[in-house]
């Protein structure tokens, strides 16, 4: 089995993590815990740069991974496993930026007070940068969080958007730039 | 300044700000030595962004929740918006439809027979059996020509009826109706004009009557065998002279103006003998 996984994966180069998903697939859940394990990080900075908040980052890693925990068997193994993970975890995150537009819009007042002032914690985003974020675009955040943050190159990015090379770099030059833009404002403060 | 900067220079600029390489730092700035501030500008942002990650989640990995994924699609509201008035533009469909439906093949008021009516309901019809069937009382008000005691063994469609009275219905349904009460069963053959006609007959019998209207609405009563009889929608050019009949009455179309064609009531030929049906 696992000479026919290595010959699937041939083309793309090795994906070591192809192992642990036919493992998952056969059966033996300890795949799926290492999967979980090695890209929680990974997925939960692509949700926190999306969705700013860390509870609601943390919230989305769950749900991505519950996603992938129950569709893995549609994995078609075409691309890397990350890839196709990063793919879910951009679309997961951009949906629940919406959602939490459209219902942030209903906030009690209470309970944006109660929002404001949250926890000091270090894992907390520097709140300039959290600023300029929150004024992009889901989709622009989430192109800088995978480039900046996740260190994906420019191909990954591109499988992880589902475009190509060239647009995604066009995508990440137009976000970068209006990051820059917004930074410089507030610099100029 | 950086707005002036052209497209490739630009992202020069930001190559080398990313690469994080004091090499490519140096090697810029010797053949960029004006843009060298705005380099380090942009150094400084790429490093405050990278920064901004932290420490990833800042906690150890937590237990996978194996949750059901929350579904995560249309406002909900939006949804429901939509459904009911998908629903309520299906219900006007099908409400629409039915009518149509029940509208086309036009049923006709079903005729009422009244006993006996001195006048004429409006709009309907008023059938008043002749004295053979002795269960009608003549309108008091209205001037009746004398009776002549039917024979006995005379059949129904030979009795003459007190009064027959459409004020707007089908030709066809007067026919039908007429027939019905003389006891006679009715065939129409294809391509029978069916108006809208008002008609009232008085004295005559059901075969008088549908033999009256023959002329006015071009077709022809034709006896078959016992009760029955066929209705062609053409004059019959032998027919000659119609046969002779008690009572009068008369019949026209009516147009969308209500105005009858024939108004002036058509007095009935005058039997010489009672027993002379027509045939």
């Amino acid at each position: 089995m696992v000479s026919a996984v290595i010959d699937k994966t041939k083309s793309i180069g090795f994906d070591e993590d192809l192992l642990l998903v036919e493992r998952f697939l056969a059966g033996d859940t300890s795949g799926f815990e290492a999967l979980y394990a090695k890209y929680y990080d990974k997925v939960f900075s692509l949700a926190r740069g999306v969705l700013l908040g860390y509870d609601e980052a943390q919230d989305a890693t769950q749900e991505v991974f519950a996603l992938v925990h129950r569709h893995l068997h549609r994995f078609d193994r075409r691309s890397r496993f990350s890839t196709w993970l990063f793919r879910i975890a951009v679309n997961r995150s951009i949906q629940e930026a919406r959602r939490h537009k459209h219902s942030a819009r209903n906030v009690q007042l209470s309970e944006a007070i109660a929002r404001e002032a949250p926890p000091d914690r270090e894992e907390d985003i520097d709140p300039r940068v959290q600023e300029i974020l929150s004024k992009l675009a889901p989709r622009d955040r989430a192109l800088l969080a995978l480039f900046y943050w996740d260190e994906l190159s420019l191909t990954e990015i591109a499988v992880s958007l589902g475009c190509g090379v060239n647009a995604a770099k066009t995508r990440l030059y137009r976000a970068r730039e209006r990051f820059r833009a917004l930074y410089e404002q507030e610099g100029g403060r | 300044m950086t707005n002036h900067l052209p497209p490739d220079l630009d992202r020069l600029l930001w190559e080398v700000a990313e690469s994080q390489d004091q090499g490519a730092f140096d090697d810029f700035e010797a053949r960029f030595p004006h843009l060298v501030s705005e380099l380090g500008k942009r150094i400084q942002l790429v490093r405050e962004l990278r920064d901004a990650r932290g420490n990833g989640s800042g906690r150890p990995v937590p237990r996978f929740d194996r949750r059901t994924p929350r579904q995560i699609g249309p406002n909900p509201k939006v949804v429901a918006t939509f459904g009911v008035l998908a629903a309520a533009c299906l219900a006007v469909a099908a409400f629409t439809v039915t009518k149509h439906f029940m509208a086309s093949p036009r049923l006709e008021p079903v005729p009422h027979v009244i006993a006996g009516g001195p006048t004429l309901p409006s709009p309907g019809i008023v059938m008043t059996p002749g004295l053979g069937s002795g269960s009608a009382a003549p309108p008091e008000n209205k001037q009746t020509p004398p009776q002549t005691p039917p024979p006995p063994d005379q059949p129904p469609y030979l009795r003459p009826q007190k009064l027959v009275a459409f004020e707007r219905t089908k030709l066809q349904v007067a026919i039908l109706a007429v027939a019905t009460s003389g006891g006679l069963q009715v065939e129409f053959a294809p391509n029978m004009p069916n108006y809208d006609i008002r008609m009232e007959y008085r004295d005559m019998s059901a075969l008088d009557i549908i033999q009256d209207l023959g002329p006015r609405f071009h077709f022809t009563a034709f006896r078959q065998t016992g009760n029955q009889i066929l209705i062609v929608p053409a004059t019959d050019p032998n027919a000659g002279q119609l046969p002779a009949a008690t009572g009068t009455g008369f019949a026209a179309k009516v147009e969308s103006d209500p105005e009858p064609v024939d108004p002036v009531p058509r007095r009935a030929r005058k039997t010489q003998s009672q027993s002379t049906g027509p045939s």
